[in-house]
């Protein structure tokens, strides 16, 4: 009973955080000044065609009631049309978003499978070598530029040694995989099609390692710290007098209670690298949402900004519900209510 | 060596590193424990007295703490030369301790059963011990595994209505926020007790517990002393305590045992000065308003200890050799009976 209607009341109280994000929203990106008919019109264009665009995309009624006329759209599930291109934004989003999620994935995986580790040998030879590489690795990539790291790997790695592809999702000479999920890694799989996850797995390793550089850094520190202060709980004491043997005392007794404040973290991160993708998809070409997002800033676009940031804040409030829920399965002490 | 004479501590010293400087924790220490004894271990906060139990396990976290000097034997065996592995198996199969707050010495996101399992498993060998627990309740897709731990879980519902949780079949799976403090200490006391230890070390084991609990506490460990045979190093502030559980009491100053002896010359006979000023300090019932004496002065900061006897500057009858010899060598005060003072040498 608990723990259904804590996830209904949680649900609910979606709707409110979405509604005051597309008021939030809505409101900068109309304050911005610039006027994106005229842009989208082009610099030749008559009054009477800029009338019509005005009238076209409704921007000729007061903030309000665009508001209001916005909003019915989104319930039917229609985010508007692109002024630019005049695609409709849920169809462009579709196109986008999976290359933005194939990335953030990959990198959060990375970042769990590079960053616990570390964590793990920092706090259990702390202070000696293990410990001090892990803490210049967290250090520097957290304090390195990404797009400058970004750019060094792909004159390295790309140009000099030709070991990896610069940008880019895919091999423009080979045929795509099936489009299924839009993931190419997951749609090669599923097309049973080594060759091309081989090839998407190449275009994926420079973009995902640069983002994931964040949370291997973020879980290394995080992890490391709690760790050690788990190892001095009484309970630690007891399952050493116990003869415990020291591998099921760390990789079971320590690192579940450990790892409470790092999942709660991962959501966290997982929302921050969705929205903050932009840097690296506009280093290595990455057709993404972070892509799509900059393109339409740059044109005052605000019906894909709109629509994108109501995507992944819809996003983000799932995700941490999510983690919300996955605590409990962590610490029985949770009471979901 | 002395068949009965199940731990002897010889001449131990421990230090421990601090941000200020060197801790001389433990100065010479000396301690036996004869099978079928239950040792009372005195003496005030911070004294040694954890820290020397923790020394038989070798449990001391070093670093910080370190071992100048000194030997431990349980069972005539050298403890502080031992293999890891020789040490944690000796910990899973011979000694048993429980602690001062049961709420903190439960993992909490562990269910008692889980842990329970894990630590009779421990009692092996480490691969199969790491294999049983690594593995969780999924190791019983495992045959040789499900085997292993459906004994242990038999054995431990067993020791759980041993210690008197009577539904221990439908306590088992439940985790340790679910229990009380006396029932924690009682599960604690269960799992400590699961293996065939012959040494209990107990530290301060009611400290944490309303004192309702207390006694009933203290009246199942004595049952289970009796029943398991067991020796029993029993660290307590609570000189009622040791009157009533205790054959034996050693008297900790300052990181030194500076009186040892059978409970009742400790009571009736008091050696040394500390000790004779600890038992001027139990209030007994009748006594008047201002004549529970203390001792004057306070105990004295070990990273830079008094010389001679840590004691002198506090002791009534300090006199000029006290300040300037190194501490003295216990010297036999009666049978049985021995005490680290210039006053009987």
């Amino acid at each position: 009973m608990g723990l259904r209607y804590y996830l209904l009341r949680r649900l609910l109280l979606i709707i409110p955080v979405l509604i005051g994000l597309s008021i939030v929203t809505f409101v900068i990106s109309h304050m911005i000044p610039g006027d994106p008919i005229s842009l989208a019109a082009g610099p030749q264009a008559t009054a009477e065609q800029i009338l019509k665009l005005q009238e076209e995309f409704g921007v000729d009624k007061p903030l309000p009631m665009q508001y209001l006329t916005y909003m019915k759209g989104v319930l039917r599930g229609n985010l508007g049309t692109s002024m630019m291109n005049r695609h409709p934004v849920s169809m462009d989003l579709r196109r986008y978003f999976p290359a933005t999620l194939e990335l953030v994935l990959v990198s959060t995986v990375l970042g769990v499978i590079i960053g616990v580790p570390m964590a793990m040998a920092a706090a259990v030879f702390r202070d000696r070598w293990p410990d001090q590489v892990s803490r210049i690795v967290a250090l520097s990539s957290i304090s390195m530029p990404v797009f400058w790291l970004g750019m060094i790997l792909q004159l390295v790695l790309g140009m000099t040694w030709h070991l990896l592809p610069i940008s880019g999702r895919f091999d423009p000479r080979v045929p795509f995989p099936p489009n299924v999920t839009g993931m190419l890694l997951v749609d090669s799989l599923l097309a049973a099609d080594l060759e091309s996850f081989r090839i998407a797995l190449k275009y994926m390793a420079l973009p995902a390692f640069c983002q994931a550089l964040f949370g291997i850094a973020l879980i290394t520190r995080l992890l490391r710290a709690d760790i050690l202060e788990v190892m001095q709980r009484d309970f630690v004491v007891m399952a050493r007098a116990s003869g415990l043997p020291e591998r099921v005392i760390l990789f079971k007794y320590v690192l579940k209670n450990a790892l409470i404040a790092t999942v709660a973290m991962l959501g966290f991160l997982f929302g921050w690298q969705l929205s903050g993708s932009v840097m690296i998809e506009t280093v290595f070409d990455w057709p993404g949402v972070g892509l799509y997002a900059v393109k339409s800033a740059m044109t005052l676009d605000f019906q894909p900004i709109m629509g994108i940031t109501l995507f992944v804040g819809l996003l983000f409030t799932i995700v941490n519900l999510l983690v919300d829920i996955s605590y409990g399965v962590i610490d029985p002490r949770i009471r979901y209510g | 060596m002395d068949n009965d004479l199940l731990v002897e501590i010889k001449d131990l010293r421990l230090n421990f590193r601090t941000f200020d400087g060197i801790s001389k924790v433990l100065n010479r220490v000396n301690l036996k424990i004869w099978r079928g004894d239950i040792l009372g271990l005195v003496g005030e906060t911070g004294c040694g007295k954890t820290m020397t139990a923790l020394s038989i396990a070798r449990l001391i976290p070093c670093p910080p703490g370190e071992i100048v000097g000194g030997e431990v034997f349980f069972e005539g065996e050298d403890v502080l030369h031992k293999t890891d592995e020789e040490m944690r198996l000796l910990r899973a199969q011979k000694l048993a301790m429980i602690f001062q707050d049961p709420t903190t010495s439960l993992n909490p996101v562990f269910t008692i059963g889980d842990q329970m399992i894990d630590i009779i498993g421990s009692r092996t060998d480490t691969s199969k011990a790491s294999r049983l627990s690594m593995l969780g309740s999924l190791g019983s897709l495992i045959p040789t595994v499900r085997k292993l731990r459906r004994g242990a879980r038999e054995r431990a519902l067993e020791m759980l209505r041993r210690v008197g949780i009577g539904d221990a079949a439908e306590r088992i799976d439940d985790y340790p926020h679910q229990f009380s403090g006396g029932m924690r200490q009682r599960v604690l006391i269960a799992t400590a007790l699961s293996g065939t230890p012959s040494l209990l070390i107990a530290d301060e084991p009611t400290t944490a517990l309303d004192v309702s609990i207390q006694a009933q506490i203290l009246r199942l460990i004595e049952e289970l002393v009796d029943e398991l045979n067991l020796s029993v190093l029993l660290i307590t502030h609570n000189l009622g305590v040791v009157a009533k559980m205790c054959q034996k009491v050693a008297v900790m100053y300052a990181g030194v045992v500076v009186e040892y002896g059978s409970a009742i010359d400790i009571f009736k006979s008091p050696k040394h000065p500390y000790t004779i000023g600890l038992m001027r300090a139990i209030p007994t019932y009748g006594t008047k308003k201002g004549e529970i004496k203390g001792i004057p002065g306070t105990v004295p900061n070990l990273l830079d200890p008094p010389r001679g006897c840590r004691f002198h500057p506090r002791c009534e009858h300090a006199m000029p050799r006290c300040a300037e010899e190194p501490a003295p060598a216990p010297v036999a005060a009666g049978p049985d009976h021995e005490v680290s003072c210039f006053l009987y040498s």
